[in-house]
């Protein structure tokens, strides 16, 4: 029965070989451009959590400890941190610039990648009390994504901080 | 065994209806990979939104613009076995302070409430 089957000598006509490849040929050119479609959409999405998930992360780190920052100095350039002192750094001159976070152990500096990142300064005269305006910025592609925060400095009793200004780093104690 | 020597094919108009139909049912599930990417975005969106709330919170904080006065009440009405049952009320004054955050780009809106207590 099998060896009957396998000695047939008839084969395919031209014309359904043809016709075979030409409906393959359609079927995984679909498939082929679901798969690049789905790979895009998929770097895309990537992409956009990555920056989301940076500007978060610095929003956070950066307002849960400057909110409670007793002493703040804000400086353009190069002062270092003394001993208990926490410091926020935009590192480079060009975009992309990197976020530095030093600890007072100075063992845990973090860097996260932004086109723009600024720290501002405004005061408000009636409270008597300073803001620290931070904005980050990240670009991937044509997809751009910005957050900003406003943080007021309760705590806030010495400081170097003049309104209006774009500082490079902000160095802290707590 | 007689369905598996079974000698007859698909006819070619078989096999393009089948093909046509397997688009048919992968262009309904493309969306889903549309979906995922504005998910994300909106995620963005709503993180922008949550940080605008807190920056009009504590523009009022500062200020001292208060949305309403308020009293949180703490009830303690544990009774412990063999011991006198207790009863405890604590009722903290405060104030509470609204935030809207909107997002730049797209509809996001978030409302963020705080409480803080204050001697009255």
């Amino acid at each position: 029965m099998i060896f009957k089957k396998l000695r047939n000598d008839k084969g395919v006509t031209m014309v359904e070989l043809i016709l075979v490849i030409v409906v393959v040929g359609f079927v995984m050119a679909a498939a082929l451009s679901f798969f690049l479609f789905g790979t895009r959409t998929f770097t895309l999405g990537s992409n956009q959590a990555k920056i989301q998930q940076e500007a978060r992360l610095a929003t956070t780190i950066v307002s849960q400890d400057l909110r409670t920052a007793i002493n703040v100095r804000a400086e353009y350039s190069g002062g270092a941190p003394g001993t208990g002192e926490f410091m926020v750094e935009r590192v480079g001159d060009e975009p992309p610039y990197a976020l530095r976070y030093v600890r007072p152990s100075g063992n845990l500096e973090t860097a996260y990648v932004f086109m723009d990142l600024s720290f501002d300064v405004t005061y408000d005269s009636t409270a008597g009390k300073y803001f620290v305006i931070f904005s980050a910025t990240g670009v991937e592609k044509d997809r751009d994504y910005t957050i900003a925060s406003t943080m007021l400095l309760e705590n806030n009793q010495a400081s170097t901080l003049i309104p209006g200004e774009d500082y490079l780093q902000i160095i802290f104690g707590k | 065994m007689r369905k598996l020597s079974n000698q007859k094919g698909f006819t070619v108009v078989e096999v393009i209806v089948a093909a046509v139909i397997l688009v048919v049912v992968a262009v309904a599930l493309l969306g889903l990979y549309g979906s995922n990417f504005r998910w994300i975005v909106g995620a963005g969106y709503k993180t922008e939104a949550i940080d605008a709330a807190k920056s009009e919170i504590d523009g009022k904080i500062a200020t001292g613009t208060t949305d309403n006065l308020d009293s949180i009440t703490f009830s303690f009405d544990g009774t412990i076995p063999a011991k006198v049952d207790v009863y405890h009320t604590v009722k903290v004054f405060g104030t509470i302070i609204d935030g809207i955050g909107n997002s730049t780009v797209g509809s996001e809106q978030v409302e963020l409430r705080t409480f803080i207590p204050k001697n009255l």
